[in-house]
């Protein structure tokens, strides 16, 4: 149900469970808790609409320009009001520690972040959730450039939801429902502790102020919004939420892109989505495992993109056999983009800004690092994919953009928000534990990308919901113990 | 890797670093390989090469310092006299295998490769030649099978007539495809290009009237191509028809009529009193007249009721809509009537009641 002021006043104390942001993770969390039976208040900063907030969104970059205003909404369903829907769960290296890079691996194993997977799958609406098998690989690989006897390089399969609207699709199941208690255009501004309890501070678009004492309190904010709100609250009531690590805003991570090279290779290769026997889908080229495990380059994704740029070489090129071990045949043109989840930095990070929003909480500077290493490895990625290539006869290798941007290099972004209140084992490597709960609390959880050690290169909205959905889980056991 | 692929591979690279290793040796006691291998058959394999621009690759190298670097490495892979073929084949995947390569303007090229390249060009300067480029046309490329053609259309027209008139005086055709799009685009109409933009799945053609006027002047199929930028190829769309119009009718007054075509067949003919007719809705009645190339605008008249009218290629059709017509025994002059000439011809004489 949506409540008006004065029923969120009413329902500030004894409620089981506080969530705030009513985005995938803070929906999913509640629509699965009142599965459950445990009732949630949901607090939304928006109104029924997802819209870009102009005053809280906005804030200050680093060295490396950001598109900080681009891809955060508030309102019911959040950014998922403008997401694309592609879908992959993580790898399993993703969550392996890599020797030699430090901050990689997760505390969790993938099976326990993945526990609910399907249902995860039938929140974004996904029809077919298969991702490996003979006959979903052979589909998603059937427009691919085929690469025998090798073993750098996969295929690695995303699927899509719709995409999912959580405020459109899940609005009237907020307002039928009796266990969700939704209250829209109230905005947190301080957490702070008394007794050992959370208390949240919340103000309304009249400007009326109301704290809300939970049995559990959620920050389902954003991988901006949720690091910002602990830094300034630490900062407004001396605490020492997440513990002292300092870790709070640190290792944020992007998905960065590249056009860094171009291929000429025959036939016409479609790295986009396709209707295929195995269902809806679309590939990308992957490195192999082995090569992430070894530390080469962070894992990464490549898509072969048509381009029709004039260049030294043309498709006529491939018909001079004698340079191809014999195939002659027209070489097309292809523009090679690497998508990669870059390695954990701790320099890497959200601030607090020096000026204030509206509501007088200090906004956000990202300051957005990224190792050289992780650009050097995939431009080595690029040039070991053009060694098998032109080494079966297949094609050749340009090297287009082939060198490591400049720290104040603008680069396409996933806008993906990701590692700032980072999950690990204790305080001094992260900010929440393996449930998602903040060191240094007993009642104040993290959901959403935030909580994610490492990226992978597979966008993060299957994943986060999935995580969503386990510490519903963990939240209603809490709830019935307690 | 597994298998014969990563033998073959790995083969390739200890090729390579073989030869690498090789070369040095090469020195004044060493047979000289441009003895073992055929100067001919050299220059003409690099002749050979096409596709490339050859300004890039262009030096002052003295042209038999260029060939014995050549090969030096081609007999090392154990080419000997004109048998240079597969030898050089083998050599350039296993220079790239083991990463024995050049870079020339990004382009990662293996060594052998790009001397080979190199030669091409010295060799077509001093001749004032050039290696061949991108010559195909869009007009005249192989064909290929690269698109999922959807749907399109208009399918046929007059002889030299317009068709889907945009509000310019253009023609268009279009062409809806599925699945992806091999980069851009351009239609072509028998063996001339037209204007062709891309929205989405869709492409759309701009033909101006004096295209229609050449292209379209005699009866018969013009075939329809789509020629892919990207792929040089062209896939046939099919078979556009330009229809023969026939000899122009009679108007009432005898002469013959500048804007319509013989009407060869027509109907009906008759119906009962108050009984619609070929009824869409049971109220409405049709009437079909077969003549080609009817003017756009023109009119299907009953009496002196303007009928609903639709105009295509081969037939006018019209809609008579209401029985007041119907509701007693009568004889109608059907009339086709162009309101732009003014001219009009007598279709034939429609009958209410017994015929």
């Amino acid at each position: 149900m949506f409540l008006s002021a004065d029923e969120l006043s009413a329902r500030a104390a004894g409620i089981p469970v506080a969530i705030v942001g009513a985005g995938p993770a803070g929906m999913s969390l509640a629509m699965r808790l009142a599965e459950r039976g445990v009732d949630s208040l949901l607090i939304e900063a928006g109104g029924r609409e997802p819209v870009p907030d102009a005053d809280a969104f906005r804030g200050s970059v680093g060295e490396r320009p950001y598109p900080l205003m681009a891809s955060r909404m508030h309102g019911l369903g959040g950014s998922t009001g403008h997401w694309g829907g592609w879908c992959r769960p993580l790898d399993p290296v993703d969550f392996e520690p890599i020797e030699g890079v430090p901050l990689t691996g997760w505390p969790i194993s993938r099976d326990e972040a993945y526990t609910h997977l399907a249902r995860a799958h039938e929140l974004l609406e996904i029809p077919d959730a298969r991702y490996e098998g003979e006959d979903v690989l052979a589909a998603a690989s059937a427009t691919g450039i085929a690469l025998p006897g090798q073993d750098d390089f996969g295929h690695a399969v995303f699927r899509f939801s719709p995409p999912t609207r959580f405020g459109l699709r899940y609005r009237s199941l907020v307002h039928e429902s009796t266990r969700i208690h939704c209250a829209l255009d109230c905005s947190l501004v301080s957490i702070d502790q008394a007794e050992g309890r959370t208390r949240l501070h919340l103000l309304d678009t009249a400007g009326r102020a109301i704290t809300v004492r939970a049995g559990a309190s959620v920050l389902a904010m954003g991988g901006i919004e949720n690091p910002r709100m602990l830094l300034w609250s630490n900062r407004r009531h001396g605490l020492a939420l997440g513990g002292a690590g300092d870790w709070i805003g640190r290792c944020f991570v992007d998905h960065f892109g590249r056009l860094s090279a171009e291929f000429l290779l025959p036939g016409v290769l479609d790295y986009g989505p396709r209707e295929t026997a195995a269902g809806r889908l679309m590939a990308k080229l992957v490195p192999s495992a082995e090569r992430v495990r070894r530390g080469d380059s962070p894992n990464h994704m490549i898509e072969l993109v048509q381009s029709t740029q004039e260049h030294l070489l043309q498709p006529e090129f491939g018909q001079s056999g004698l340079l191809f071990g014999g195939r002659a045949e027209p070489r097309f043109r292809y523009g090679a983009v690497a998508t990669a989840g870059q390695r954990p930095l701790r320099d890497s990070r959200i601030l607090l800004d020096d000026t204030l929003d509206a509501r007088g909480v200090p906004r956000a500077r990202v300051d957005w690092r990224i190792d050289a290493a992780d650009f050097q490895g995939v431009l080595d990625s690029l040039d070991l994919l053009g060694r098998h290539v032109a080494g079966q006869g297949l094609g050749r290798l340009r090297r287009r953009e082939f060198h490591v941007p400049a720290p104040g290099e603008a680069l396409a972004t996933g806008m993906h928000h990701i590692g700032t209140t980072r999950m690990a084992r204790d305080e001094r490597e992260g900010v929440v534990d393996r449930d998602g709960r903040v060191f240094g609390t007993q009642d104040l959880y993290v959901a959403g990308s935030s909580v994610f050690p490492t990226s992978g290169y597979a966008n993060p909205t299957l994943t986060l919901v999935a995580l969503a959905l386990r510490l519903a889980e963990h939240l209603a056991d809490r709830e019935a113990r307690a | 890797m597994t298998g014969l692929d990563r033998r073959a591979f790995l083969r390739r690279a200890a090729l390579a670093s073989a030869l690498a290793v090789a070369l040095p040796a090469c020195g004044p006691a060493a047979p000289d390989p441009l003895e073992q291998v055929s100067r001919t058959r050299l220059d003409a394999l690099a002749r050979g090469l096409v596709g490339f621009e050859a300004a890039p690759f262009a030096d002052n190298e003295p042209l038999d310092g260029l060939r014995r670097r050549i090969a030096a490495r081609l007999v090392a892979a154990g080419a000997r006299g004109d048998a240079l073929e597969a030898p050089l084949a083998e050599l350039v995947l296993a220079e790239h295998a083991a990463g024995e390569v050049d870079v020339v303007q990004g382009w990662v090229l293996s060594k052998t490769e790009a001397d080979l390249l190199r030669l091409s060009a010295r060799l077509h300067a001093e001749a004032g030649t050039s290696p061949r480029l991108a010559e195909v046309a869009e007009e005249s490329a192989p064909l290929g099978t690269f698109l999922s053609v959807a749907n399109w259309g208009p399918r046929s027209t007059c002889e030299r007539r317009g068709f889907n008139v945009q509000t310019d005086g253009h023609s268009s055709l279009w062409i809806e495809f599925e699945g992806p799009s091999p980069g851009r685009m351009v239609v072509v109409v028998g063996d001339e290009r037209v204007p062709t933009s891309q929205a989405g799945q869709l492409l759309s053609t701009r033909i101006e009237a004096d295209q229609v006027s050449r292209w379209f002047a005699a009866p018969g199929p013009v075939p329809l191509y789509v020629y892919s930028a990207q792929l040089r190829q062209r896939q046939k769309i099919g078979d556009f028809d330009v229809l023969a119009a026939g000899g122009f009718a009679r108007r009432e007054d005898g002469q013959l009529s500048t804007a319509f075509h013989e009407v060869t067949n027509w109907g009906p003919r008759q119906t009962a009193v108050g009984e619609p007719f070929n009824s869409p809705d049971g109220e409405a009645s049709a009437f079909w007249v077969a003549t080609r190339c009817a003017p756009p605008g023109a009119r299907l008249r009953l009496g002196d009721r303007d009928l609903a009218t639709t105009v295509g290629p081969d037939a006018v059709s019209g809609l008579l809509r209401g029985r007041s017509l119907l509701q007693a025994p009568a004889r109608l002059p059907l009339v086709l009537f162009d309101p732009d000439s003014g001219e009009s011809i007598p279709v034939g004489e429609f009958t209410v009641g017994d015929p």
